[in-house]
């Protein structure tokens, strides 16, 4: 399940734009089945956010972050599903974004830091050795 | 020192600069925090908490035709059109 909200920095229920829990739609790119998720929307020049979750979350777990699996029931085939069957609400899911969109680069916390050390030690060595 | 740089610069530019205009994809993982471990049978009555991923993108403008967002599986091969792909980073903390 799909939500599309603006990142205007602080997100609440005031950004929400749209949202999709199954397509209906045949399978394309990556999906499997109706219930793969699909949303369409003319954007304007701005930041978003796009939230991915297992059904059914709302509004609000969608900005926390967390769904508590307590929205009427926990149906787990949006992204595991095979023709409907009810299976694991987990996995590796990928979403195709077309349109004139940036992704925003988010590093890996450990990469990241990683570098920063791998960086300042370098830095260290050079200035020893002159 | 300006090689450091440059090196660095590099190795930077590829962490960070995973961004790219067009089609995009973006890849990632629905995890589960508690209730019924990965790979257990059906069980979710219990209030399974999972994550909600929270993908970011900026529309570079103002588009004539729509944009959109189709959610699959990463063992669906990819579209041909599709140029970038990005490994989303995730946080088992929240």
């Amino acid at each position: 399940m799909i939500y599309l909200f603006v990142d205007d920095g602080s997100l609440d229920l005031s950004d929400y734009i749209d949202e999709n829990d199954d397509s209906g739609l045949p399978p394309t790119d990556g999906s499997i089945s109706t219930l793969d998720s699909f949303l369409s929307a003319v954007l304007l020049p701005g930041n978003y956010i796009l939230t991915v979750g297992g059904f059914f979350y709302d509004q609000s777990d969608a900005i926390n972050g967390i769904n508590p699996g307590t929205g009427g029931g926990f149906y787990p085939n949006t992204i595991d599903g095979v023709g409907g069957t009810l299976v694991h609400d987990h996995g590796d899911y990928r979403l195709t974004i077309t349109g004139d969109v940036t992704l925003s680069a988010v590093p890996e916390p450990n990469t990241a830091l990683l570098s920063a050390l791998g960086f300042l030690a370098f830095t260290r060595l050079r200035k020893r050795a002159a | 020192m300006n090689k450091a740089f440059i090196f660095f610069g590099m190795i930077a530019s590829m962490v960070f600069g995973s961004a790219a205009n067009g089609d995009s994809v973006v890849n990632g993982s629905i995890l589960h925090l508690g209730g019924t471990p990965v790979g257990q049978p059906n069980d979710f009555s219990g209030g399974v908490v999972s994550t909600v991923d929270h993908i970011k993108f900026r529309s570079t403008r103002q588009e004539s035709s729509p944009s959109t967002f189709s959610l699959g599986r990463t063992t669906q091969a990819p579209r041909a059109s599709t140029s970038t792909e990005m490994v989303k980073s995730r946080s088992l903390t929240r």
